[in-house]
């Protein structure tokens, strides 16, 4: 009878179990069979009416039976859980193809890209960045550089001045003798900065950017000059572009060479950007004026040097093929965001 | 300086084609800026432009201004109708035949003229493209052969080349100062200058020369010419004028000019029977005198100016320009031609005083040879007596206290070929310097080289150190690399810091502007700086490109406004912008005050939104939490923000940020009035640092602060706060009970439904933690015990119930 009995139990709750259409209805289930006053609980308190005999027997059936719906409800949970998951799942499927959260981005100014790398390149050659005044004194932008009054050459650069002895300086030149005068040899230093000159048109705007360069050491030649505008020119542009230096003048360099690399727009087969050369001119330099080592009491006897001036908009220009000047001053966001 | 082929040509023989002259002219320095070749225009004519010679000039039938004119065209006549009045029997003319094509795009063809056929047109001047304008057509010499292609009969195939000089290479402004370096550099280049001789002259000289002043004239040399006939000058001398740039005048003026460009010395003519007494003086002008120039304009003079004067006075501005008053003109018959070497220094000063610069002050600028100046001399009265029948009287007057013996250089080849990196023997020295005129001899260690009198730019080894380099060819020289190493020195730490404070700025989603760096002083007015404001005290620039640029900038957040207008102007809502540049302020001493500034801009939405939420406007809070993170960011402690009086800042909404006792800087909404005195729209956000502070306030590299090893405990108080106490005063009063309060924060604000009026609900969080344990929770509730009771007595603030 026992018997009979307990396997009506255990299918009666075997398919409850199995009808148990959700986790809070399995719970129902087991708080009904198993809970503590539930069904099959309440089947051990039979116990005191058996005998001793039936007793073992009929607690072994009880418990595997307890057993047996406990692992039916384990299974049943895990697969109702899985179902649920799947199914909240299923529900929270989005259009992956709708647009992100846009974050804000800033951005740096393409010239302030174009001197980092310039900057780093000239740094990882054991160049120190130096900075000097914007507002100079005539003597360091123009007399400790061998241009004295009066001197022609003061005409090449249209001075702004801004009182007595005073210039906005033409060019970063001005530094180098700010370094001489407060440092002995070896120099190895280049200096980035804003320089200004009296011209506005589309070639030209009346203030903009140059790297100056500079080396004094024993026995610095031309051939060194060459040898590291030519690296220079190579990481700048990612490759090897042909140089053509040709004889110039500037006060504070004897020799003094203009330096043109093969046009990066036609690859020297003349185009518009080049007039139709095949070479841009992309900057003066030239082994440093006895004069101004004089002037910077150095002893021309022991040491010799390298100058080099560069414009940074010229390279920005030539490496993004930006056609007019104005565009980096105007400041057009959508301008900007292309770097 | 520019000029034809065929004059170089004249001057020196070489084996280069016109590309090869250029590049060799530019890899010697004197760099071609661009060639024209007048016959390029008239490409499209070819044989069908010739020189006719009119053999029948008739009257139209049906048209009084035409005539219908017989033209001789080689061996066959065209009959050819012309509407202008210029011609006449027997003048050689442009005939452009049926075929042609004219530079302006007309095409000849036959065509009936008013019922009478013309098989072509007779050109003028203009429509050849010789010149700009013209009346009538274009009558050629006599000398031109009937039949001939136009532009061979006129020699028009000439190439214009123009060079670009260096300010040091005075002798390349003339035809000789070029053939010389030609003849150096090109294939089987020999020079053959004209011969000058001086001729002899009857009689004594007219007038006699004193030179007052040696320092400033270092050789003065004059001849007086007589029997000359003003008239034009001959063909030839005209046409190279004109390709070299100058209008030609007369034939004594086109000598002088001529013999300007030929040999890079200025010549003046003066009119000798306009010149007063018999005396030339050089001498320094007197306060009080003046003098009418050739232009016609009257000009004070005074002793900084060196004038040419005979006994009536200055009768001309020494190497600058003449006087009206000795003028050559069509009466002239005696001429006084004068040829001088000025110091370069006061022509300089007398040009930009007078705003007179003239191909004369140029070229005396620039130092003439002062040896060659009594040759130019000879050169203009022969060519006077070739073109305008001149004699000469008397001997040539030559007063030459500047004469200097020829400089010698020692040249070390040793060290010419260690500053080069190439080797240098005598023999190479000798075979790159003696082409250009110099002397090699072989010296000590070296060579001596003397320099020609022409070359005044070379006075140092150095120099010469260029011309060797110059003739080896730079291009010829082995890129090296600069021998051992120079110590590296590490970034300075306003370098790093101006580097970490622009990228942490952008990646903070600023867009890195660069404006220029001067502006107007009515910029101070808009943005409502008061009169005593130190941003008022200017570097003023003395010769601005434009007024509204006269002064240097003093603050930065101007140039962002006006860059943030002129993206709102193109349609930018969102804007958020940022620049670090100097800002200028007059001290009156030699240096001026350049302050390194951050500034920082931004209006519209914080983000570009989505299809989700739009984004929110960008506020006060947005700008501080930007500004505090970047500050944090860079390692400057704690930042204390309070009430600004910037009169551009909103005045409810603006602060000044503090570290320590140091004003880091300013930032709030942008003042309305401000604002629309920029054109700009929206509640704008505007901040400014100074780079100086905010470097002041750092240190070298960040120590690491170990991570706690016990727990925080959290302690969130719900407080009603009297409205006037201020958010940092509640959280200045938790963070200095000390101890284990590890930070405060205010995370709630909340005013209205259930909090009485003039009073806020304020979220408080403590976190809580002892360095060495964990805390107990009756030691955390003690110190919340501790800032309510402190927070009640000093500023009336309860727990919310």
């Amino acid at each position: 009878m026992v018997s009979t009995e307990l396997a009506e139990v255990r299918a009666t709750a075997l398919a409850a179990v199995e009808a148990a259409e959700d986790l809070a209805a399995l719970e129902a289930v087991r708080v009904v069979w198993l809970g503590k006053k539930g069904k099959i609980s309440r089947l051990m308190q039979r116990m005191g009416r058996l005998s001793a005999d039936e007793r073992p027997a009929f607690g072994r059936a009880v418990n595997e039976l307890k057993g047996e719906v406990s692992g039916a409800l384990a299974t049943r949970r895990t697969a109702l859980k899985r179902a649920e998951g799947a199914a909240r799942l299923a529900a929270e499927r989005i259009d992956v193809t709708l647009p992100g959260r846009p974050p804000r981005l800033g951005s740096l100014h393409p010239l302030t890209q174009t001197r980092r790398e310039i900057e780093s390149i000239f740094q990882r050659m054991g160049f120190a960045v130096e900075r000097g005044p914007e507002v100079e004194s005539d003597y360091y932008n123009f007399e400790a550089l061998n241009l004295p009054p009066d001197h022609p050459a003061r005409d090449m650069q249209d001075t702004f001045y801004v009182g007595p002895g005073r210039v906005l300086r033409t060019h970063t030149s001005s530094v180098q003798g700010r370094v001489m005068a407060r440092r002995e040899p070896p120099i190895q230093i280049i200096a980035p900065g804003r320089v200004y000159r009296r011209d506005s048109d589309n070639t030209h705007s009346p203030m903009f950017h140059q790297i100056e360069g500079l080396l004094v050491d024993r026995e610095v030649s031309f051939g060194d000059l060459k040898g590291v505008l030519q690296s220079f020119i190579n990481q700048i542009f990612g490759r090897p572009l042909p140089l053509r230096f040709r004889p110039s003048y500037f006060p504070f360099t004897e020799p003094s060479a203009e330096m043109d690399v093969e046009c990066v727009m036609c690859g020297g087969s003349g185009c518009r950007v080049c007039g139709h050369t095949g070479w841009l001119e992309i900057l003066g330099c030239g082994m440093v004026d006895p004069n101004v080592f004089d002037l910077a009491g150095y002893d021309t006897s022991r040491v010799s040097g390298f100058a080099f001036g560069l414009g940074i908009e010229r390279i920005a220009m030539l490496k993004h093929a930006i056609p007019d000047l104005r565009l980096f001053f105007e400041n057009d966001v959508r301008f900007l965001e292309q770097f | 300086m520019r000029f034809p082929l065929s004059w170089l040509r004249e001057l020196v023989d070489f084996d280069l084609d016109l590309d090869g002259l250029c590049h060799g002219l530019t890899m010697a320095g004197l760099e071609v800026a661009g060639v024209e070749n007048p016959a390029a225009a008239l490409v499209g004519c070819g044989d069908r432009l010739v020189v006719g010679r009119l053999a029948e000039v008739a009257p139209h039938p049906d048209a009084d201004r035409l005539t219908v004119c017989r033209v001789e065209v080689g061996t066959e006549v065209a009959q050819i109708v012309c509407g202008a009045k210029n011609h006449r029997v027997g003048d050689r003319v442009a005939a452009a035949l049926p075929g042609c094509k004219l530079p302006g795009g007309m095409k000849i063809r036959k065509a009936k003229l008013r019922g009478v056929a013309s098989g072509g047109m007779l050109c003028s001047a203009k429509e050849l493209g010789l010149v700009t304008t013209s009346e009538g057509i274009l009558i050629l010499p006599e000398t031109v052969e009937v039949g001939q292609p136009l532009v061979a009969a006129l020699g028009l195939d000439d190439p214009i080349i123009e060079i670009d000089l260096t300010p040091n290479r005075g002798d390349c402004l003339s035809m000789v100062g070029i053939a010389r370096e030609v003849a150096a550099f090109a294939p089987n280049g020999r020079l053959h200058l004209p011969e000058v001789a001086a001729v002899a002259g009857d009689g004594a000289p007219p007038v006699r020369v004193t030179l007052d002043d040696e320092a400033l004239c270092h050789r003065y040399t004059c001849r007086a010419v007589e029997g000359v006939t003003i008239g034009p000058s001959p063909a030839w001398m005209a046409r190279r004028l004109e390709q070299v740039g100058v209008r030609p005048i007369n034939n004594v003026v086109d000598v002088t000019n001529y013999v300007l460009f030929e040999r890079g010395q200025p010549l003046h003519a003066f009119d000798l029977d306009r010149i007063t007494g018999d005396e030339i003086r050089v001498r320094r002008a007197a306060d009080g005198e003046q003098l009418t120039t050739l232009d016609g304009v009257d000009r004070p003079l005074d002793p900084e100016r060196l004038v040419i004067a005979d006994a009536s006075g200055p009768v001309a501005l020494a190497g600058v320009m003449g006087g009206a008053s000795t003028e050559v003109g069509e009466t002239t018959r005696r001429l006084l031609i004068e040829a001088a070497s000025f110091d370069p220094v006061s022509i300089r000063r007398t040009a930009q005083a007078l705003q007179l610069h003239s191909e004369s002050s140029h070229r005396f600028e620039r130092q003439v040879d002062r040896d060659g100046v009594i040759v130019a001399l000879h050169r203009a009265c022969a060519l006077l007596g070739e073109v305008a029948g001149g004699r000469v009287v008397g001997a040539a007057v030559d007063h030459y206290p500047g004469r200097r013996p020829a400089p010698e250089i020692h040249l070390d080849l040793g060290r010419t070929g260690r500053d080069l990196g190439i080797e240098v023997d005598t023999t190479t020295a000798t075979t790159l310097l003696t082409p250009l005129g110099f002397e090699v001899v072989t010296a000590a260690d070296g060579v001596a080289v003397t320099v020609p009198s022409w070359r005044n730019d070379v006075e140092r080894p150095a120099d010469l150190v260029e011309e060797v380099a110059r003739r080896y060819g730079y291009d010829r020289i082995p890129a090296t690399y600069p021998k051992g190493g120079r110590p590296a020195e590490p970034p300075a730490l306003r370098d790093r810091l101006r580097r970490r404070l622009t990228d942490v700025t952008a990646a903070l989603g600023y867009r890195e502007v660069v404006t220029v760096a001067f502006t107007d002083e009515s910029r101070a007015d808009r943005l409502k700086l008061a009169a005593a404001d130190p941003r008022r005290g200017w570097v003023r620039v003395t010769n601005p490109i434009a007024q509204d640029q006269a002064v240097m900038r003093t603050e930065l957040i101007g140039d962002l406004l006006q860059a943030a207008a002129h993206n709102q102007r193109r349609g930018a809502a969102a804007l958020h912008l940022f620049e670090v540049a100097v800002c200028f302020t007059e001290t009156g001493e030699l240096a001026a005050e350049e302050a390194e500034h951050l500034a920082l801009f931004a209006c519209g939405p914080r983000t570009d939104g989505s299809w989700q939420a739009a984004a929110e406007e960008t506020d006060f809070f947005h700008l501080k939490g930007d500004l505090d993170s970047l500050l944090t960011t860079l390692g400057v402690g704690e930042v204390a923000w309070r009430r600004s009086a910037e009169p551009f800042l909103h005045p409810g909404r603006g602060a000044d940020l503090f570290a320590g006792d140091t004003r880091l800087g300013w930032a709030g909404e942008l003042h309305p009035e401000v604002a629309a005195a920029f054109d700009l729209t929206g509640r704008c956000l505007i901040g400014e640092l100074d780079v100086e502070a905010v470097a002041g306030r750092l240190s070298e590299g960040c120590a690491f602060q170990m991570i706690p090893r016990f727990p925080a405990m959290e302690r969130d108080l719900a407080l009603l706060c009297p409205e006037a106490v201020e958010a940092a005063t509640l959280v200045a009063t938790g963070r200095d009970l000390g101890g284990v309060v590890e930070a405060v924060t205010l995370f709630d604000r909340y005013q209205g439904e259930h909090v009485p009026e003039g009073m806020v609900s304020i979220g408080l969080r403590l976190r809580l933690r002892h360095g060495e344990r964990t805390l107990t929770d009756a030691e955390a509730d003690q110190v919340v015990a501790d800032l309510l009771d402190r927070l009640e007595q000093a500023h009336g603030v309860r727990l919310r119930s």
